[in-house]
């Protein structure tokens, strides 16, 4: 089949081949150890310690060989006991948001955020989801009801995961929504102004003092204004968006809140300084050349375009100058109602650099006591890694190489940094644990790279050095460790967070789910453990936190509960106060649900009526959550035990329309049903 | 077996930053070409590979195979024109030619990489 194509090869291919065969067997333990675990099932005690013989007789039934048993056994969580970690992974296409359990990698919830999601009643009647996604629409008003959720961010305390927030972006329409870890609920979507297209969102700063969203493909500022493609350079702009957080509302404030005019450069993934660097935000960037595309017209397309130079630039941001200015008279426009900080103004006021990095970088990622940023140029085969003591004195020396058509200074790539480490082809994101390794994705080359960070992590020898790679199946795009991007890292587990199955799972049609890879990383050779499939869209980044930091409510706190306002409803039905009150072209009711009875069952209208039902669940059981699905009305809730909240629909359709509790919640839960009577107004 | 790998390193290397930075002239043109030509090389080090392998009657793999050799087909076009657009001294073709043939060696890369890992049972 290659025969042709193999007799045109020069001495440097045999060179190739035999080194390529070289390094596969150098890295690839791990690989034949697999190899010869396929074939050796379990038959001898002494491999497995002390395995029942009941157990190696199903090892062997099963074709496992020790490996597989040995990562069955990490993996394995017995019913009732929980996982150590939990992930929030963003759910790509889904809009939504994945919390799944480590080591088991069981889904435990998909938190509704951009998308409609019916389980939860997340925009299927519910007054308060219908006003969360509506303040996700555009600014015209134009409902977005699809989201590409790609990077979430859990709140930090001094850098650390606290457990009480989670950030997720949707790249597709520049939005932000928070959610509540008392309940994993949605409580806030933000369009944010002047930009309709983000990747490097969301991240946080060590006290989540701001949500940090930077726009990925460059438009007008804001993007409503047209320009054509021949003004790209004069016109279009990037833009980075600082959310200022109130913890305390739990909600992103526009006080305090401000953007950054930046190049036209696409803006990607960003990370916020911590501990020494912490007050600085770096950013990478691609298509410094300015592409613009056109292979209709015989132009080079955009991947061509974007990738022709060396070196694209890294954003090094001044937080904390950036807070001060934002603050001050005069120092900023007004663009859609947001502060915007101007191109020039960032640059005189010394808020604004940029440094050289290998082309068309993915991650940077800051170490965890701030020292390094990391940066994988996906086209290099390198991890490029700086010191932010040598920018900083780069920025005090003004030791610049040149600025950018922009003026943006340029700091001199060759004094800010502090390694560069040959990884493999495609380096893409970087992670870390808690014995000065980092862990990096190699897209191209399916597998994952172990590394050794330098001082104060390694000295000597050791530091800066490639120590380990393993095999993921394939194409792995983020990866997460424990806590992997924190102050303190935790180590132990990694995940690789592959973009292509290929043959991993039983076929399911042409389109496949991605593969969610748990690696134990806590021995001296990493070992996959499992493979989980994700069929429910594309993720993206994931973030792995202690499940012991969670602190989320058991029930809601009192009989009532409004999730929106986290507090009791005015409104709310409560028990032995259920009724309904007619007045003019509208019919109220005050409804109770428990089990297996709603209060009341029989609500009457007539058709054209305005019909508002506040529903509470008085339940106070866990687990005792009752759905209200009204047939042929599009409506259906999710009340958990306490909450209420409240439907309003005008009743158009005449006839008699069930309505019914949606979750199974007793053995007379088909008898917790009412009617819903529309007579109709030419009877 | 070190110097090799060092030599392997180093030309991965090469082939990855060995783009001048700035304006379309012959050393650009150039630099494009070596990068193209290398990752082909590259490219053609995995097929090597792929067939002492065979592909084992593994359809996957088989799928893979074919998905390589028809993005080297699309570089090895694009290389062409490359080489074509050189030889005229018509240096901003060149680059996209050679631009363009880089960019389907690295997916062919992708794709014989993954039939390879398929094939050694990873």
């Amino acid at each position: 089949m290659f025969a042709k194509r193999v007799l045109g090869l020069s001495y440097l291919v045999v060179l190739f081949l035999v080194g390529i065969f070289i390094i596969s067997c150098q890295n690839n333990n791990g690989t034949d150890e697999k190899k010869s675990g396929n074939n050796e099932q379990v038959s001898t005690a002494g491999q497995n310690g002390n395995l029942s013989a009941s157990a190696e007789k199903i090892a062997a039934e099963r074709n496992l060989s020790p490996k597989d048993v040995e990562a069955a056994l990490k993996t394995y969580i017995p019913s009732g006991k929980y996982d150590d970690y939990l992930m929030f992974a963003s759910g790509g296409h889904s809009g939504q948001v994945f919390v799944i359990g480590v080591p088991s990698m069981r889904l435990l919830k998909v938190i509704a955020a951009f998308t409609p999601e019916p389980w939860q009643g997340y925009g299927y009647g519910s007054e308060e989801s219908a006003r969360l996604l509506d303040d996700g629409n555009m600014p015209s008003g134009k409902k977005l009801r699809w989201a590409d959720t790609h990077h979430p961010a859990l709140t930090e305390t001094n850098g650390d995961y606290d457990g009480q927030f989670l950030f997720i972006n949707d790249k597709a329409n520049a939005r932000v929504a928070v959610i509540d870890l008392r309940d994993f609920e949605t409580k806030q979507i933000v369009k944010t102004p002047n930009i309709i297209s983000d990747h490097g969102s969301t991240f946080v700063t060590p006290n989540s003092e701001y949500v940090i969203q930077a726009s990925q493909y460059a438009t007008t500022l804001p993007f409503e204004e047209y320009a054509s493609l021949d003004e790209y350079q004069e016109k279009f702009r990037g833009v980075i968006a600082f959310h200022k957080f109130d913890r305390e509302k739990g909600r992103i404030v526009d006080e305090g809140s401000f953007q950054i005019e930046l190049p036209p450069y696409w803006q990607d993934l960003c990370d916020a300084g911590k501990k020494v660097s912490d007050g600085w935000v770096f950013c990478n960037s691609i298509n410094t050349e300015l592409a613009t595309g056109g292979i209709e017209e015989g132009l080079p397309p955009f991947e061509a375009g974007v990738s022709q130079r060396d070196m694209d630039y890294m954003h090094v941001i001044n937080l904390k100058k950036a807070a001060e200015v934002a603050q001050q008279e005069g120092k900023t426009d007004e663009i859609s109602g947001v502060k915007v900080i101007p191109l020039e103004t960032a640059i005189s006021e010394g808020i604004l650099y940029f440094i050289p990095e290998p082309k068309s970088p993915h991650g940077v990622d800051v170490a965890p006591g701030g020292e390094y940023m990391v940066v994988s140029g996906k086209l290099d085969t390198h991890a490029t890694i700086y010191s932010f003591e040598k920018v900083q004195q780069a920025i005090q020396d003004k030791n610049f190489e040149g600025e950018d058509v922009y003026g943006v200074p340029i700091l001199n790539y060759n004094d800010v940094v502090a390694a560069q480490l040959e990884i493999g082809l495609g380096p893409l994101h970087t992670q870390f644990d808690n014995e000065g390794n980092a862990y990096t994705s190699v897209f191209i080359e399916s597998t994952l790279a172990k590394w050794k960070l330098g001082p104060p992590y390694n000295e000597g020898d050791e530091a800066w050095t490639l120590t380990e790679k393993i095999p993921v199946q394939y194409n792995i795009g983020h990866t997460v460790c424990a806590e992997g991007d924190t102050v303190s890292p935790d180590g132990k587990y990694c995940v690789a967070l592959n973009k292509w199955s290929i043959d991993r799972f039983s076929p399911v049609g042409p389109l496949l789910p991605q593969n969610f890879q748990l690696i134990d990383v806590s021995g001296d050779k990493m070992q996959v453990l499992y493979d989980m499939p994700i069929g429910i869209g594309e993720p993206h980044y994931v973030q792995m936190i202690k499940a012991d930091k969670l602190n989320p409510f058991p029930v809601y706190p009192e009989v009532g509960y409004n999730p929106g306002t986290m507090s009791v409803d005015p409104n709310a039905a409560q028990a032995g106060q259920e009724k309904i009150v007619r007045s003019d072209g509208k019919v109220e009711v005050w409804m109770s649900a428990i089990r297996s009875h709603f209060n009341p069952e029989h609500i009457a209208v007539n058709e054209g009526d305005e019909v508002v039902l506040h529903i509470t669940n008085v339940e106070r059981a866990r687990d005792a959550t009752h759905g209200f699905a009204i047939e042929g009305y599009n409506v259906n809730l999710s009340l958990e035990p306490g909450e209420s909240n409240t439907v309003k629909f005008t009743a158009d359709e005449p006839g008699v329309f069930p309505f019914y509790c949606s979750e199974f919640c007793s053995a007379l839960h088909l008898e917790m049903m009412g009617y819903l009577l529309v007579e109709p107004e030419n009877k | 077996m070190k110097t090799l790998k060092i030599l392997l390193v180093g030309i991965l290397i090469l082939g990855f930053s060995g783009m001048a930075f700035g304006a379309e002239n012959e050393e650009t043109a150039k630099s494009w070409q070596q990068q193209a030509t290398s990752t082909r090389a590259q490219v053609m080090a995995v097929y090597g590979e792929l067939e002492q392998m065979g592909d084992k009657d593994n359809p996957v793999a088989k799928e893979l195979i074919d998905d390589a050799v028809k993005q080297l087909g699309e570089g090895d076009m694009f290389l062409k024109q490359g080489d074509e657009a050189m030889a005229a001294q018509e240096w901003e073709k060149a680059n996209y030619g050679y631009n363009m043939a880089w960019q389907y060696y690295v997916k062919a890369a992708t794709a014989g990489l993954n039939a390879k890992s398929i094939l050694s049972g990873q």
